[in-house]
């Protein structure tokens, strides 16, 4: 059952099947505005995922303005190196800011500094902590493991307090922190040493990269190649970037901030020209390991497998992933999917439309809280194979707190 | 329009079918039952009603677990997450969760429990002794099995999966399929716009399920045992 069917649906019940009162678009936002309504009220929907370790190529950017022309609708984007606000300006090294400021460029900063996360690992020494990305849906984490060893959650606050070194600090995993709220980056501290390259299983467009069509010739290269470049053919010239021409065009008045989407080299009919490192099918759930393969060829129960090691595992609540296409499907069961059409059937009549009908906001709201009752009564079934049992306060509890810690001797104090 | 009885209880060959819940939502809607004319006599034209009922069958399932479905799982060595990927009806609740080989019956615990009861539970493999469900359909065993060679029968309460064709089963129980006819008619007026109706059918839906308390006109009343001593 898609949103087109749940659309076919709410529309019966909305008597407005042509959509001459309410539009695809509008009701869609409906949908996905009950959906999350649903959630925050009945909090149903939780995960599992192994987030690779390192993250797998995505957007870097550096400027604020560059984020329009990134695919952020695609996954998540990474504002990359550092930005001075006072000469508005990007910088890599930390002693770049006193230069551009005027001032002895002393400060000493023997680090690497990288574009795309994943490069940290790459470096010896990288800068700044690299991020990883928790799913986009993500919304609380319910526990959280590095190669199956559990981590606690702590701040930059509470580590630069005990750490001097927490930027640049690696080994086994302790604890993790999230940069903010606004995007689903954790960094993990200190920074794993011992990671996994082989669980990327991308395969590359070309074996190497060409500027010019006579560096195709196998007398330089052999085997696939993939250009890097476009030829701008008003200008003689190869540009890497097609909104390049305009600067031949326009007299070099031109400001990058102006650039349209052609900014990403990909595959298939839609050709754009930039630069890419992986097959762009890697932006899909990117960062996400999953192992499949044990479920195929199974019948009834199927079971999908994911690979912990040296990957960070995350139990999370998760929000329901919004709609967009017809074909889009809800990540709640096919029968709790109704609920949410009540909400948007309710909102649908009280809105200011010359649909708007008030007896039937209030019966589509009744059904909504009806329906909320229902789900409730629903999670408490779902402790059905529970043993319950009393105890009293004189017995020891069942739950034996087994979290590791030092002797409480330790350090010795004098 | 086949027609059965609708009066069958002592009649054995006489259950409801689909056909039968159908006509009796034409009936109360008023429309004929020999040559409907809103509602055709095909799948497609049934379309609706079927909608509504398979509706009340899921929520009905959901809410009293009244079908059960076993399910085999075969263990993955080291594997400790495993989803419920459900290919007939959908899992609502596991019941029961028995481990073949071993002959052992996984014990039911909380993530939250499970996590505080040993923070390196992911560490642990040997035979699984307890389970946890993780969202609607993750099941999560403790410890991780050491070996390929054992298989979990889940034993689940399970709502079923739509019926689309008058000759599927209706997976419901006779008694509660009074109930879902009740139901189908509720949203055939409320869509027709008549909000009053709907809402007096849904009300003898929510009657004949018999769950009334789930939705009782005083729900600010807190009922409570209490002794003499207390205040």
């Amino acid at each position: 059952m898609n949103w087109d069917d749940q659309r076919t649906r709410i529309r019966r019940f909305l008597r407005d099947p042509d959509g001459n009162i309410w539009s695809d678009a509008n009701l869609l936002r409906l949908y996905n505005d009950a959906q999350r309504d649903l959630n925050q009220t009945i909090s149903l929907l939780e995960d599992v995922q192994a987030i690779r370790v390192p993250p797998i190529y995505q957007d870097s950017y550096l400027y604020e303005w560059e984020w329009r022309h990134t695919r952020n609708t695609e996954g998540y984007v990474y504002q990359a190196l550092n930005f001075a606000d006072q000469s508005d300006a990007v910088y890599v090294a930390m002693w770049e800011p006193e230069h551009l400021a005027g001032a002895n460029a002393d400060t000493n900063d023997p680090c690497w500094y990288y574009c795309h996360p994943w490069e940290a690992w790459i470096t010896t020494r990288p800068g700044n902590p690299p991020p990883v990305w928790a799913d986009s849906a993500f919304s609380d984490v319910i526990s959280i493991y590095w190669d199956k060893h559990p981590i606690d959650a702590t701040s930059k606050k509470e580590l630069s307090r005990q750490d001097r070194t927490w930027r640049t600090r690696a080994g086994d995993p302790q604890a993790y922190y999230r940069k903010d709220a606004l995007d689903n980056q954790i960094i993990i501290w200190p920074t794993p040493t011992t990671v996994s390259w082989s669980d990327i299983t991308s395969s590359p467009l070309a074996s190497h990269a060409v500027t010019y069509d006579w560096e195709e010739d196998d007398a330089y290269f052999t085997g696939t190649s993939q250009y890097l470049t476009v030829e701008d053919l008003d200008n003689s010239r190869w540009i890497t970037y097609r909104w390049e021409s305009q600067i031949g065009s326009t007299g070099g008045v031109f400001e990058y901030s102006d650039a349209s989407s052609d900014l990403w080299l990909e595959t298939g009919a839609d050709a754009e020209h930039g630069i890419v490192l992986y097959d762009e099918t890697d932006t899909a759930d990117f960062g996400l390991v999953t192992d499949a393969g044990y479920a195929q060829g199974l019948t009834g129960a199927g079971v999908d497998l994911v690979a912990e090691e040296n990957n960070v595992l995350m139990v999370f609540a998760k929000l329901p992933k919004d709609l967009v296409e017809e074909t889009d499907i809800s990540d709640y069961p096919v029968y709790m999917r109704k609920y949410i059409e009540y909400g948007v059937l309710e909102t649908a009549y009280s809105s200011n439309t010359d649909g708007k009908i008030q007896s039937l906001e209030d019966y589509w709201g009744w059904r909504k809280q009806l329906a909320y009752k229902a789900l409730k009564l629903f999670k408490s079934k779902k402790w059905a194979d529970r043993d319950f049992r009393f105890r009293t306060k004189d017995l020891p509890a069942r739950v034996s707190r087994r979290r590791p810690r030092l002797p409480d001797a330790y350090p010795a104090q004098w | 329009m086949e027609m059965f009885c609708v009066h069958g209880w002592s009649c054995i060959w006489e259950t409801w079918t689909v056909n039968s819940l159908e006509t009796h939502v034409l009936e109360l809607i008023g429309e004929s039952v020999d040559s409907p004319d809103v509602f055709a006599d095909t799948d497609a034209g049934m379309a609706p009603i079927r909608d509504s009922i398979n509706a009340a069958i899921e929520e009905i399932s959901m809410l009293t677990g009244c079908g059960k479905r076993n399910y085999h799982i075969p263990m993955k060595s080291g594997y400790n997450f495993y989803t419920i990927d459900s290919r007939q009806d959908e899992v609502a609740w596991p019941t029961n969760i028995w481990l073949m080989g071993i002959g052992r019956r996984l014990e039911r615990v909380e993530f939250r429990w499970l996590i505080e009861y040993n923070p390196l539970w992911m560490q642990n493999t040997g035979t699984p002794e307890r389970y946890c469900i993780i969202g609607t359909d993750i099941l999560t065993v403790h410890p991780a099995p050491s070996s390929d060679t054992d298989i979990l029968e889940i034993e689940a309460c399970v709502v079923p999966e739509r019926y689309t064709s008058d000759e599927q089963r209706i997976k419901l129980r006779d008694d509660y399929q009074w109930a879902a006819v009740h139901y189908a008619v509720g949203e055939y007026y409320a869509g027709r716009g008549d909000a009053i109706q709907a809402k007096k059918f849904h009300t003898r839906y929510l009657m004949k399920l018999g769950i009334q308390g789930l939705y009782q006109e005083t729900p600010e009343r807190v009922w409570a045992y209490q002794t003499q001593v207390t205040q």
